[in-house]
């Protein structure tokens, strides 16, 4: 426990609801619960609110990558005669474009925040009693937050490879987003989209990349359809992708970083990196905030198990997002959010209506935000496969897609899962550019209970990529009359 | 370090208990396991012990008072905050939110009742908004039929079962189909509450004859082999057993043929569920009321076994100390209503115990004038007889059920070729 007399100094700050963590599922509830009627403070480590997504992950990572798609866009329009040449790429420029995008969010969440009367108080945060956390820091005075009810949102951090080095050149995720330099040879370890959105990134700002992935597949979740049309389009952009690969050790030099690999796709002798990226992973925060001492249950690998109204096993103490786990997106962690302040809200102002309020959303859409985007919801052939059941796949080729073609993007697809036996609308992938924009509205589609006839009977708007959604499930009831017709049997 | 320990959940699906009693006062220091308070359910009382070594903080609740599950039961002042179980998930029971009150004061929690937080099976069909709409207003969405397409629960249909209208053919609240009718204030009157046990009794009375459709058959049989029997059990092998104890084992070959008197209906899938183990329930009255406490597995005990189980349970329901695991399983039931009083009851219409099927009724073997050999003759008689779920038994296999357990009674020698 901490010492008597720091405490006795600390400011005393009594409020009806603490949120441990100021990212996207912290202060989404945080300002729910603010505009529902309680009095809440915010404890955030960082200076600025909007936690990894903002400060360190999406954001960012999306800025760069809206660049990067400009860059290679550019490379391919010599195909319509218009030639660009090769880009002069100012990296501290970029970077401080980036921080200011970041900038003008951090700002506004500041904002959104003094608008509703939430206090946010700089430091760690650390339960020191049922109803009391304690909060320290560096560049702040330390505090005592006394509360009734406590979110939970301490979100992850990337996961650290013990037998790889300590080195400024072999950076996580949050790393990379620095962008210190571009390399000539860069290292992705980890196959997943995070890694491979990175290697998006330096491959287009000019670095040669290769990539390091244990399973045998890229994108573990997504069906190996998609990969394989993701593959193509970036095998010129991208150099060795190692599959079934693991890295056995890095030895750093002067020169450059020595990567010793063993596996299927090993190459024999070390390679040699400028930089090298670990994203194997997300760890979870959970056993960092004194929870277990206060007896809340965190599990061995520092996710804190909750029901489906985010409540923890200590009743007045809800956890959200990363912590309390997979899939480890913002979007989940803003519904989270917005459940447990509902639910506290309902408990603390009696009304029984929000005290009831569960998660009951079915699916998480997932995205790639790479070039191609990859972007899939509900259940995939992948998932039907292991569960046996059947699933009938209603697919449309962006090479029939007129849109595709003026953009230069046909090798895309849309596809949809359909219920055999009603032709509900259960799933679906889609790959190409704005993928991530558009599987909203498959999500709706399976959250609507809809079947296929009730996409092919929306009118979509031509010519856009977003109609392939209605076209798939034009061609999943066999009414579609941009394909080939269906043989007859 | 201040420990808040929450009124636990006691199981069963029971979302609240009153205080009988504190073993402990604010200052005391106790150890783990000491029993510190006394609640008492619908069904049993339960003791309470502490779940760590400390000092009581504060106490909430006075004798008598209502608390619900997860409330505020104890504050302890403790340095090892014991291991807590993990947050209900899928299969969460009933479990109540409170408005947290000043720490300070140990004042009963204003309740909130939140409901199961149970998933949304993903096979019901309904859009997000109606899900939510159903969540906020504690409605079972696997309750309902719904009227939109493909089945789909529309918020209409929702809605229709918040007044209490059923759609499509499902029971929903049972308690919600007639609307509830006040009886005015008057002068003199006295207002008892109906709560704990007896309430519960009144809930399963009401969902019993709402929901099953009861079909009752009484027979009078010749109880002169269970009088004989009787004594000889108790000179031979010294071991005295009850009438109810030697029907109970009577039943057994006739609940092995007509398996649906040994059966519940899912009004929710429309299946007749064969339990695999006949658990006999017998009726005990006790101060407070009603209780069926359970033999279980009946089939493969022995009379005197049945007849201790009998003695040992009534005794533990009538001090109000039987657990929850006797009070669950039973696949049917047994009423004597012999013994008790002068009065003989010549008939009645049983009610079922509610999700059985059916139950049986028996009284006192007592001398009766029966017709043989055409003249009138005092013979001793066993009235007994079963109201049914006409549902999924008809009238001929009651009979015939009947006539098997009659049979036993009138010729215990059966048992050994049955």
């Amino acid at each position: 426990m901490t010492g008597k007399s720091q405490e006795n100094l600390a400011e005393q700050i009594e409020c009806d609801l603490l949120v441990l963590g100021g990212g996207p599922g912290g202060y989404s509830a945080a300002f729910r619960a603010a505009d529902l009627g309680l009095k809440v403070v915010v404890v955030e480590e960082r200076a600025v609110l909007g936690g990894v997504c903002l400060n360190v992950g999406c954001i960012p990572s999306k800025t760069y990558l809206h660049y990067a798609a400009l860059i290679r866009a550019m490379a391919h329009a010599g195909s319509a005669g218009i030639a660009f040449a090769a880009p002069t790429i100012d990296v501290a420029a970029l970077r401080a474009h980036k921080q200011e995008v970041v900038g003008k969010l951090v700002t506004g969440l500041a904002g959104l925040a003094k608008a509703r009367g939430v206090r946010i108080v700089q430091g760690r945060g650390r339960f020191i009693g049922q109803r009391e956390l304690a909060v320290r820091s560096e560049e702040a005075a330390s505090a005592t937050v006394r509360f009734k009810y406590a979110v939970i949102a301490v979100g992850s951090e990337p996961v650290r490879l013990p037998h790889i080095p300590d080195d400024p050149r072999i950076v996580d995720s949050t790393g990379a987003l620095e962008l210190p330099s571009v390399p000539k040879r860069m290292l992705v370890i980890g196959g997943g989209i995070i890694g491979l959105e990175m290697a998006t990134v330096y491959s287009a700002l000019g670095a040669q990349v290769d990539v390091a992935e244990l399973s045998d597949g890229l994108m573990p979740g997504t069906d190996r359809d998609a990969v394989v049309v993701w593959q193509k389009a970036n095998a010129d952009s991208l150099g060795r992708i190692m599959l079934e690969t693991r890295v056995v050790g890095i030895d750093a030099a002067a020169e450059g970083l020595s990567v010793r690999f063993e596996g299927k796709a090993a190459p024999l002798e070390p390679q040699s990196y400028d930089l090298v990226l670990l994203s194997v992973g997300r760890a979870p925060n959970g056993g960092k905030v004194g929870a277990e001492s206060i007896g809340v249950m965190v599990d061995a690998k520092g996710f804190i198990p909750v029901d489906l109204q985010m409540r923890t096993n200590q009743r007045h103490i809800f956890a959200i997002g990363d912590v309390v786990g997979a899939p480890m997106l913002a979007h989940k962690a803003v519904h989270e959010g917005h459940v447990a302040a509902e639910v506290v809200a309902g408990e603390l102002l009696g009304n029984e209506e929000w005290a009831r309020v569960a998660f009951d959303a079915r699916i998480i859409p997932s995205v790639s935000y790479t070039d191609p985007e990859v972007a899939w919801v509900g259940m995939t052939e992948t998932q039907a496969k292991a569960e046996g059941r059947a699933v009938d796949v209603a697919r449309f080729p962006w090479a029939a897609s007129g849109r595709a073609l003026a953009n230069g993007c046909e090798n895309g697809f849309t596809k949809l899962l359909l219920d055999p036996s009603d032709n509900r609308v259960i799933g679906g992938a889609i790959v190409g550019p704005g993928a991530g924009d558009m599987i909203g509205e498959v999500a709706l589609a399976v959250e609507m209970c809809a079947e296929a006839a009730d996409l092919a009977l929306t009118i979509h708007p031509h010519p856009t990529l977003g109609e392939t959604i209605g076209l798939a499930a034009e061609a999943g009831l066999g009414w579609c009359t941009d394909l080939p017709p269906k043989r007859r049997k | 370090m201040r420990y808040e320990f929450n009124l636990p959940d006691i199981g069963e699906g029971l979302t609240e208990a009153i205080v009988r009693g504190w073993m402990v006062k604010v200052g005391d220091q106790v150890k783990e396991d000491d029993p510190v308070c006394e609640l008492e359910t619908d069904k049993t009382v339960v003791e309470i012990t502490s779940p760590c070594d400390g000092t009581i903080l504060a106490l909430n609740g006075k004798e008598g008072d209502v608390l619900k599950v997860g409330t505020l039961l104890i504050a302890f002042e403790t340095e090892a905050v014991p291991d807590m179980p993990a947050p209900h998930g899928a299969s969460a029971p009933a479990s109540a939110s409170a408005a947290v009150a000043n720490e300070e004061k140990a004042a009963p929690a204003t309740a909130v009742v939140s409901g199961p937080v149970t998933p949304i099976n993903a096979d019901v069909r309904a859009v997000p908004s109606t899900r939510r709409f159903a969540r906020e207003h504690g409605i079972d969405l696997s309750q309902l039929a719904g009227s939109g397409p493909g089945g789909r629960i529309l918020r209409a249909d929702v809605e229709r079962s918040l007044s209490g209208v059923s759609a499509g053919g499902n029971v929903g609240s049972v308690a919600q189909l007639v609307a509830p009718t006040a009886i005015p204030h008057a002068e003199g009157q006295q207002r008892i509450p109906i709560k704990g046990l007896r309430r519960a009794i009144a809930e399963t009375m009401v969902r019993s004859v709402t929901v099953i459709p009861h079909a009752t058959s009484m027979f009078r049989c010749n109880g002169e082999r269970f009088l004989t029997l009787r004594k000889v059990l108790q000179e031979k092998m010294g071991v005295r057993v009850s009438f109810t104890a030697m029907v109970i084992k009577a039943m057994v070959p006739a609940l092995q043929r007509y398996p649906n008197f040994n059966s519940s209906v899912d009004d929710t899938t429309n299946e007749i569920v064969l339990p695999g183990q006949i658990n006999i329930g017998f009726a005990t009255h006790t101060d407070e009321g009603l209780i069926v406490p359970v033999i279980k597995n009946v089939d493969r005990k022995s009379l005197a076994e049945i007849s201790q189980d009998i003695d040992r349970l009534a005794a533990l329901a009538r001090d109000r100390k039987i657990s929850a695991e006797d009070l669950r399983g039973g696949t049917i039931t047994l009423s004597n209503v012999g013994s008790h009083g002068t009065a003989e009851t010549t008939g009645g219409r049983p009610i079922i115990n509610h999700p059985q099927s059916a139950v049986i009724v028996m009284s006192r073997i007592k001398p009766q004038p029966v017709v043989r050999n055409g003249q009138v003759v005092a013979q001793q008689c066993l009235d007994i007889g079963t109201s049914y779920d006409h549902r999924i038994i008809d009238g001929i296999y009651a009979a015939l059920f009947m006539e098997t357990v009659i049979n036993v009674i009138e010729e215990p020698g059966l048992l050994l070729g049955l």
